[in-house]
């Protein structure tokens, strides 16, 4: 069966919507681009290289992200951790998302009581 | 293979600003590089690089917005301004060049006297959307906030005036369209009289008028059209009536008719030998005249009532405070 163009996009619009937080949550520990790509689809949080890449540079330009270029290794590896300015924000966000989520979760169940 | 991993990285800075080039460059590579990990076959680093998608698309996330000449906030706002612009110019340009037609030394001819102010109408509104336009680009360049308008409680009450008080854009604009028809009509007939004629097969063309007799009739005519187009402007720019508009909309309408009533009854001005072919005498000619000032007389009288209605009825409640009734 074909799928439904409408639906996927209003899925995809759905998830895009909390890509950033997503990323945020995962940065308490620096990660480089591929790794933290890596990371998040592990735990079923599938994201677009080219969407990762940009974003990262993105919240580091809104300093919610400070970076580090690691050259020890043979190749070198900028990676990301959260700024205090990040952390809090993180923290902001999270509830909002939980409250929304919540919120939302009400009014599916009230549909599903009809 | 590392040189087509070079180019899809350049080709994607390529897009970005210059102090973001270099830093950019070198993380995407480094990404790509650990996404390609050990197995630097072609195959497998051209699968790698189109699944990165298009570098042009990349790297307007990199960008993080759009990029436009005139933004979607502005539009509005840069929409109206060149509209209002084209139709100043516009305006101008045509009656500036058909006065300078009248004026010339040698006799016009009906070509030159269609075909210049078209020509001259084009180059000045090519002109106008050029600038208009470049300016508004800039302005976008430079993040100049210049959205339509403020959106509080002052433009709330605003929206809430009597509707049938609004003068609706599309006639004012017909109007103005049809004044300078007109008065391109009236300059053709300043310039070259004889071409309101009775044409035959067999015989030179009858003139309606005495061409000489005529013209300065059609001056003191074309002055009644720009000022009825001045008010019209007026009501284009103002879009809604007021008592002043009112008047000075229903002064012109009447000063148009009466004026060409005035001219039409110079009975000196018809040539008596049109009419004798066709109403058959001077007495009938002048039946018909006559009856026909009094059915534009009439028709005006009506049109003017219709605006009087639209603007006094509504006014009284407008006034009365906040407690409005609907």
């Amino acid at each position: 069966m074909k799928e439904d163009p409408i639906l996927s996009n209003l899925i995809t619009e759905l998830k895009r919507g909390n890509l950033t937080l997503c990323v945020l949550s995962q940065l308490k520990k620096p990660q480089y681009g591929y790794s933290l790509l890596q990371l998040l689809a592990d735990k079923q949080i599938p994201i677009e290289a080219n969407t990762l890449y940009p974003l990262l540079r993105r919240l580091e330009v809104q300093e919610l992200l400070s970076s580090t270029w690691d050259t020890s290794e043979a190749r070198p590896r900028k990676f990301y951790v959260l700024s205090d300015k990040g952390t809090a924000l993180l923290s902001e966000l999270g509830k909002a998302w939980q409250e929304h989520y919540q919120r939302v979760g009400a009014l599916l169940a009230e549909e599903g009581h009809e | 293979m590392s040189d087509l991993i070079g180019r899809y990285v350049e080709e994607t800075v390529r897009h970005l600003s210059l102090k973001e080039r270099a830093e950019v460059a070198k993380e995407l590579e480094a990404n790509i590089q650990d996404m390609i990990g050990g197995d630097d076959s072609e195959q497998h680093v051209e699968q790698v690089l189109l699944d990165m998608g298009s570098p042009s698309v990349l790297a307007k996330q990199y960008r993080g917005k759009e990029r436009y000449l005139i933004g979607p906030e502005t539009f509005d706002f840069y929409w109206m301004v060149l509209k209002l612009v084209c139709l100043v110019v516009g305006i101008v340009t045509v009656v500036i060049t058909l006065i300078s037609l009248f004026f010339t030394e040698s006799p016009v001819g009906i070509g030159t006297m269609i075909a210049k102010p078209i020509a001259s109408l084009f180059s000045a509104l090519s002109g106008a959307f050029l600038w208009v336009t470049i300016t508004f680009a800039i302005m976008d360049y430079y993040q100049v906030n210049a959205t339509l308008e403020s959106w509080d409680a002052k433009a709330l009450h605003d929206l809430e005036e009597a509707p049938t008080r609004l003068i609706k854009k599309s006639d004012s604009i017909a109007d103005l369209v049809g004044l300078s028809v007109f008065f391109l009509l009236l300059a053709v007939l300043f310039n070259r009289p004889e071409l309101i004629a009775l044409y035959r097969k067999d015989a030179a063309p009858v003139p309606l008028f005495i061409g000489q007799a005529l013209r300065p009739y059609v001056i003191g005519w074309m002055a009644t059209v720009i000022l009825s187009f001045i008010v019209s402007a007026l009501k284009w720019f103002k879009g809604k009536w007021t008592s002043t508009l009112f008047v000075l909309s229903a002064s012109v309408d009447l000063l148009g008719i009466i004026y060409f009533i005035f001219v039409a009854t110079r009975w000196k001005l018809y040539n008596p030998a049109f009419l004798t072919i066709f109403p058959g005498s001077m007495t009938r000619w002048q039946i018909i005249i006559k009856a026909a000032s009094v059915v534009l007389l009439i028709l005006t009288l009506i049109g003017n009532g219709d605006d009087a209605y639209t603007v006094f009825r509504r006014t009284r409640p407008d006034e009365a405070g906040p407690a409005r009734q609907r």
